[in-house]
């Protein structure tokens, strides 16, 4: 049975490095190539704005940082197993962004618009590197006074360093507020899809865990707020690999390259269970409320 | 967009949105374009650079002041825990250290956090404490006293399964005031002071246990049993906690077991915690902030109906 396409507005969140275009290209290597639970209803009309990057994961390699400024995106025609077609604009754009929307209390007009409007967010951390908020038991305090010579020789924090836990919940707090969400109640709309990625990357404990119970232990706060501000059927942490390895830069990958990209990267559902359908969490956040 | 507005109550070249509601502040009449960015090249737009069509958010991270308590009680009546203590009686780091343990975990008893608008403000008390920090790892400064008459205010949201959101402040104010308000309940400069003891709900008084073991025992608490006897001629029934810190140094039992005995006299049966930075019960305070507690009787005006049915009918 075949319904009349929507027009879902997805709201694709993450801080530099997070893995958006890495996925943005892989999700589309499974709509195209391995469908799963969404596939490609008609080839893609406009391809220049994932074209490169897609060229380069082909070739074994990671796709280019995404340039300062810019935001990109390109349609699927989408339809998943019951038949329900969607016409999806997926967004990519250098989150060097986001990192500047926690650090000022100015959101410019087209992330208001974009804020606004999309009932589907889609947020991106790379949970091996979230910088959480330190505490009196893992980082013991000196309680003199300070001494200079000593604090000298400390290595300085730097300025730009991971994304912190603050500022995604910061990121999320403005991005609810401008929607009108006064956050007395849990919110219903939008849905949120939470993807810890570079999974691959984790320690092998943490590998084995729930990402739900690795998002607790490694960002509390975030974790808590999360659980507190949305209604549970709106919520969902998933791990992801998107491509099983962190691919080169420059050098190809031509084992990957063989075995075919949309042959690589899995969803991690809960503890020990992962999924090779990359596009999961896009049809749970587009699915008709 | 940088310049300045006329009105003295518009925070709009501080970065806050205007007070008159105007999006853009360039196209309010009491705003005024500083000289040097009236001619700001528009080629260098940047997605969330400053080009007058953005929105302001009502904060910014830093520590709210008095017209902010809005945003935070919007929600629902916020809780104002006044902290209050002598210079140096470890009233911040207190603060620092409930937000530290918290953290940690992200909730307390069954409440989660929900949110807080001065995220930046307890990063910035909590960076002093992480080691290697940018200060070489001491306890936050003191706070300094800036001589405003209402203090910097924290918050934190807290929410328990579907529950409303419950929005907590907490004063950070400089012992400075309270020291003044000690000398002179009715000094012009004690008005900070005496603004958190008539605004707050809960009080936290902060007991400097290392004071009363040190050198300088006899002020400490001779200042300590005079500011917590004019909290108690100002508390009308509100809850309040003592909280003795700096726990994890030498005490005088002795001396402490008199001052427990004159804080009784004050407050009444009243919540007590030995506390130190490093312990995590420091979250025992948000316990405290958090739960529901019957209205004191004193605080119920005597003339409101007794059930919702008589208040209608007198309605009619």
């Amino acid at each position: 049975m075949n319904f009349p396409a929507t027009t879902p507005k997805l709201l694709v969140l993450g801080g530099p490095a997070s893995g958006k275009s890495t996925y943005r290209v892989q999700a589309y290597q499974r709509f195209e190539h391995k469908p799963g639970e969404l596939k490609l209803l008609k080839s893609v009309g406009d391809f220049t704005a994932i074209g490169e990057d897609v060229d380069r994961v082909n070739q074994g390699l990671q796709p280019m940082h995404t340039t300062s400024n810019k935001y990109v995106t390109t349609d699927f025609a989408l339809v998943d197993a019951a038949g329900h077609q969607y016409d999806l604009r997926f967004a990519d754009y250098d989150g060097e962004q986001l990192r500047r929307m926690s650090s000022s209390n100015l959101l410019s007009a087209s992330w208001v618009e974009r804020a606004i409007q999309a009932e589907s967010w889609l947020l991106f951390l790379r949970i091996d590197s979230i910088r959480a908020v330190k505490s009196f038991m893992t980082s013991p305090v000196d309680t003199g006074p300070r001494k200079d010579a000593e604090s000298n020789a400390l290595p300085q924090p730097i300025a730009t360093g991971p994304v912190t836990e603050s500022n995604v919940l910061e990121m999320l707090q403005r991005l609810l507020f401008v929607r009108g969400a006064s956050l007395r109640h849990r919110v219903d709309t939008p849905r949120l899809a939470v993807l810890l990625s570079c999974w691959d990357e984790l320690a092998a404990s943490e590998r084995v865990t729930a990402p739900n119970a690795l998002l607790a232990s490694r960002a509390p706060l975030l974790s808590r707020f999360l659980a507190a501000n949305w209604q549970p059927h709106s919520l969902h942490v998933w791990g992801l690999s998107s491509t099983e390895k962190s691919l080169p830069k420059d050098i190809p990958d031509t084992e990957f390259a063989r075995k075919g990209a949309e042959n690589f990267g899995y969803i991690v559902v809960d503890a020990d269970s992962e999924d090779r359908d990359l596009t999961i969490p896009i049809n749970w956040l587009l699915q008709p409320r | 967009v940088s310049g300045s507005c006329r009105r003295v109550d518009c925070d709009v070249a501080s970065g806050l949105p205007c007070e008159m509601g105007v999006r853009d502040p360039r196209q309010c009449p009491q705003y005024q374009v500083a000289a040097d960015s009236a001619s700001s090249p528009e080629s260098s737009r940047d997605d969330t650079s400053d080009d007058g069509s953005g929105l302001r958010l009502p904060w910014t991270g830093r520590a709210l002041g008095l017209a902010d308590i809005t945003l935070a009680s919007a929600r629902g009546p916020a809780r104002l825990a006044g902290v209050i203590g002598l210079f140096n009686a470890g009233k911040t780091a207190l603060l620092t250290a409930i937000y530290s343990h918290f953290a940690q975990k992200g909730l307390v008893g069954s409440y989660d956090f929900a949110g807080s608008f001065s995220l930046q403000a307890w990063n910035q008390l909590n960076d002093h404490t992480i080691w290697p920090s940018i200060s070489g790892g001491v306890f936050p400064p003191h706070t300094p006293d800036t001589g405003q008459r209402t203090p910097g205010l924290l918050h934190l949201a807290f929410r328990r399964g579907g529950e409303m959101v419950r929005d907590v402040l907490f004063t950070d104010a400089p012992g400075e005031w309270f020291t003044r308000w000690l000398a002179n309940e009715a000094a012009d400069d004690a008005q900070g002071a005496r603004w958190i003891a008539e605004n707050a709900t809960h009080f936290i008084f902060v007991v400097d246990r290392a004071g009363l073991a040190g050198a300088d025992v006899g002020r400490v608490r001779q200042n300590t049993l005079t500011l917590a006897r004019r909290l108690s001629e100002h508390r009308r029934a509100r809850p309040v906690i003592a909280v003795w810190t700096k726990s994890d140094v030498a005490h005088d039992d002795e001396i402490e077991s008199h001052m427990r005995a004159r804080l009784t006299e004050y407050f009444g049966e009243h919540q007590a915690l030995n506390l130190h930075a490093g312990d995590p019960k420091c979250v025992e305070v948000l316990e405290f902030l958090i739960q529901d507690r019957p209205e004191p009787a004193r605080a119920k005006p005597s003339f409101a109906p007794a059930s919702a049915f008589l208040a209608y009918g007198l309605a009619l």
